[in-house]
């Protein structure tokens, strides 16, 4: 009897102990820092000083937390993906880089791809073009379930996201009419299955605004006068991967800034680091 | 009952859910600020003593393998023994020299000149050649015990005494001068003359000459003999055919499979200040595993060949506070040590190793360099076909002491137990010549000997390579 009270006693106790600890833990996991509005007005101010004007509205108030994540690419072979993109068994020729079956062909440019038919014979409804852009291109095995898109005329620009962040460099330009798809380039086509996706450990990254002020110190962008239209969080293969195939990539955190004129510039959101941007269509890298 | 049962394993439970919540909070990295954790620490040290390390100890090594002899010729009685770095009977043979030249103290010799006729005298006579096969500072032989005058050496020439200088004589060229000097020895005569006897007796002995014997470094002017190649004087001619033992090489499953290996990869990673936890992995459509991080890549293909390149910085090859004059040997040594723990790591058969590049001029101010290394096995570098060009299997690039760039074959060396017949080196020189003859220069060979080489996917030949003066290229010729 005196040994059952003890025990009951120290159930108690150490449950409570238990709920103390697991509350601890939870209570000190990480959560978002955000930048104060002081900050955000101070920063304006600075890029303002240098010729650039932004919005405030377009900075991100939150930091994140993100890691590092690998992922496999499903394009490793270019007649594999060639046929996955023409739905067909059968290349009827193939010069240089070149697929061709029936009135559908696939061009490899490095880790890009061309895709033309001159003949489609699918539907797409004025009512809803991206979903059933977005079912074509699974057709083609481009995951589109993971994908944004905005749509500007017969124009389709998808970019694949992971946990709702977008992958920079994954852009791909669909022009369709209601036939079907006639073109379909982009970049990087990578799986997003999810056995063949490891994230690393998570850590804050560096606020934007910190970027931002980093960003003064970029020689491409215009210093008689420009302007910042948005700085968004993604994930980015960085520079010197964009153009070779890889089976298997590491994307990590990063910032866009994109201009008014639509160059864009690429930070490493860990460390701030420029790692690239697009000015006038022609790749820039550090100095 | 049935109730005490239950509650005891609750309790239980509740006990064990403690201590995990209570680890989990007290070996968190996070608990401690930057720069400390002691429990961590303690746990990393704890887990390597009862044998639960995930490291694996690097092997230290002596920087006296890397910088000795690439050969040893021996000459008494007409008859001429040679050594080279990988053969089965070096090892023996350089001991014995070594512990003679523990013994020299040439500090207190006076040095004098001498002239090119006597150190081809010494050569012709009873002697004992230290052939190191690139040109080393003074500096840097002195970690093999070697104290010699002048600045920077490739040979070392020791006889015994004569009827005029009883004690045994050293000689050495500077390299960068020329000059000859002649030092004489305080130990005994019949410490150089027993190793003589003992080689000159031994059933391998040759018979073979040095190039200035047969004039094949004397020019028209020189000596009326019409040569269309010149060579080094102190290359030695092979008359005959040679018997090479047949290699094969393979990659260890190590290399082709290394993503199954991460504490491998982890090793490996460190020694280029490396962290897989902190680098991007990728992997290329050849299956090369790929590590970046902003300052570094580190490549690692299936076929064998690890590959670094630094961005920015490098690895320091020595402290800062290092002395100017250990600068240099520190430097070695800690690249010396690379190149042998990678193979450790990956599981291969060390070969002997030796650095091929010259080592003089440098300096802990001004220490950029290239540095090339081969393999020797079987008295014969092991080289590496790229695109039926040779080139070294280790190859490293120095700026301002830091490793910059590096690249390195990794794959095992066996023999097959089968012998290979090499053309002898006349009919190599005949086919040099024809392959060179459109030049315009004098062609000098500065160096010829067989090599075996890879083309890493498993085939190995066996070839003559040669060296002209003034180059480091080095001439693939096929034998026949």
């Amino acid at each position: 009897m005196y040994w059952s009270r003890v025990k009951t006693i120290l159930i108690i106790l150490f449950f409570v102990i238990d709920i103390s600890l697991l509350a601890y833990i939870v209570a000190t996991r990480e959560k978002p820092a955000v930048i104060s509005e002081t900050t955000i007005t101070d920063v304006v101010n600075i890029l303002n000083k240098n010729n650039i004007s932004i919005s405030p509205s377009v900075i991100p108030r939150n930091v994140e937390n993100m890691g590092v994540i690998e992922m496999d690419n499903i394009w490793v072979d270019n007649e594999a993906l060639a046929k996955l993109l023409m739905k067909s068994d059968t290349i009827t020729s193939k010069q240089d880089n070149i697929y061709t079956s029936a009135a559908k062909s696939v061009e490899f440019q490095n880790n890009r791809f061309i895709y033309n038919n001159t003949e489609p014979n699918d539907h797409i409804s004025p009512d809803s073009v991206i979903a059933d852009t977005s079912v074509l291109l699974s057709e083609m095995s481009i995951n589109s379930s993971r994908e944004t898109a905005d749509l500007s005329e017969n124009t389709l620009n998808f970019i694949q996201t992971i946990d709702g962040k977008p992958i920079f460099e994954t852009a791909l330009t669909s022009i369709i009419n209601s036939n079907g798809i006639i073109s379909a380039s982009g970049y990087w086509i990578i799986s997003n299955k999810q056995n063949n996706i490891v994230k690393k450990q998570t850590s804050a990254l560096l606020p934007a605004t910190g970027i931002l002020v980093d960003f003064v110190g970029n020689p491409y962008y215009n210093h008689s006068g420009d302007s910042i239209i948005s700085i968004t969080n993604g994930y980015t293969l960085g520079n010197i991967y964009r153009d070779t195939i890889h089976k298997l990539v590491s994307i990590i955190p990063a910032y866009k800034i994109i201009m008014s004129s639509g160059d864009y510039f690429i930070y490493d959101a860990n460390t701030g680091e420029f790692l690239y941007g697009i000015k006038n269509e022609q790749i820039v890298l550090p100095k | 009952m049935k109730k005490e049962i239950f509650k005891n394993i609750t309790l239980v439970l509740l006990i064990t859910l403690s201590i995990f919540l209570f680890y989990q909070i007290w070996f968190s990295e996070k608990l401690w600020p930057d720069g400390y954790n002691f429990f961590t620490i303690n746990k990393q040290n704890l887990l390597k003593t009862i044998g639960f390390s995930n490291t694996t100890d690097k092997v230290t090594v002596a920087i006296e393998d890397i910088i000795m002899p690439k050969r040893l010729v021996i000459t008494g009685n007409g008859k001429r023994y040679i050594a080279t770095k990988g053969s089965d009977e070096y090892r023996e043979c350089y001991s014995t020299i070594v512990k003679i030249i523990a013994n020299m103290d040439t500090t207190t010799s006076k040095s004098v000149s001498a002239d090119k006729s006597e150190w081809n005298a010494a050569l012709k006579s009873k002697s004992i050649l230290l052939d190191f096969g690139s040109v080393y500072s003074t500096d840097l032989l002195k970690k093999i015990n070697l104290l010699l005058p002048g600045s920077a050496v490739k040979d070392v020439i020791i006889t015994p005494g004569d009827t005029i200088i009883p004690k045994p004589i050293m000689y050495i060229k500077d390299y960068l001068t020329g000059e000859i000097f002649k030092l004489t020895i305080d130990i005994s005569d019949s410490d150089i003359e027993d190793i003589i006897e003992t080689y000159v007796s031994a059933e391998n002995v040759k018979n073979m000459p040095f190039a200035f014997e047969l004039g094949f470094d004397k020019t028209k002017e020189e000596g009326n003999i019409t040569n269309n190649i010149l060579l080094d004087p102190n290359i030695i001619i092979g008359l005959k055919n040679e018997n090479m033992q047949a290699i094969q090489s393979y990659t260890p499953e190590i290399i082709t499979d290394i993503s199954n290996y991460p504490l491998v990869l982890d090793n490996i990673l460190k020694l280029f200040n490396l962290n897989q936890n902190s680098t991007r992995r990728y992997i290329e459509k050849n299956d090369a595993l790929v590590f970046v991080d902003k300052s570094a890549t580190l490549k690692i293909h299936p076929s064998g060949l690890l590959e670094y390149s630094a961005e920015n910085g490098g690895i320091n090859l020595y402290s800062e506070s290092v002395d100017n004059k250990d600068a240099v040997p520190q430097a070695i040594s800690n690249i010396y040590s690379i190149v042998r723990n990678i193979m450790r790591f990956c599981n291969v058969t060390e070969p002997q190793l030796q650095i091929s590049s010259d080592l003089y001029e440098l300096s802990k101010q001004n220490f950029t360099t290239e540095i090339d290394i081969d393999y020797f096995v079987n008295g014969h570098p092991a080289m590496i076909l790229n695109n039926d060009n040779p080139i070294h299997p280790v190859s490293i690039k120095i700026e301002n002491g830091k490793i910059v760039s590096y690249s390195q074959y990794i794959y095992n060396l066996n023999t097959t137990g089968s012998m290979l017949n090499t053309t002898p080196m006349i009919k190599a020189l005949d086919n040099l010549y024809s392959k060179l003859s459109n030049t315009e220069n004098e062609l000098i060979v500065s160096d010829i000997y067989t090599s075996y080489a890879s083309d890493t996917h498993g085939g190995v030949k066996i070839a003559w390579c040669a060296k002209l003066k003034g180059s480091d290229k080095i001439i693939f010729i096929e034998t026949n």
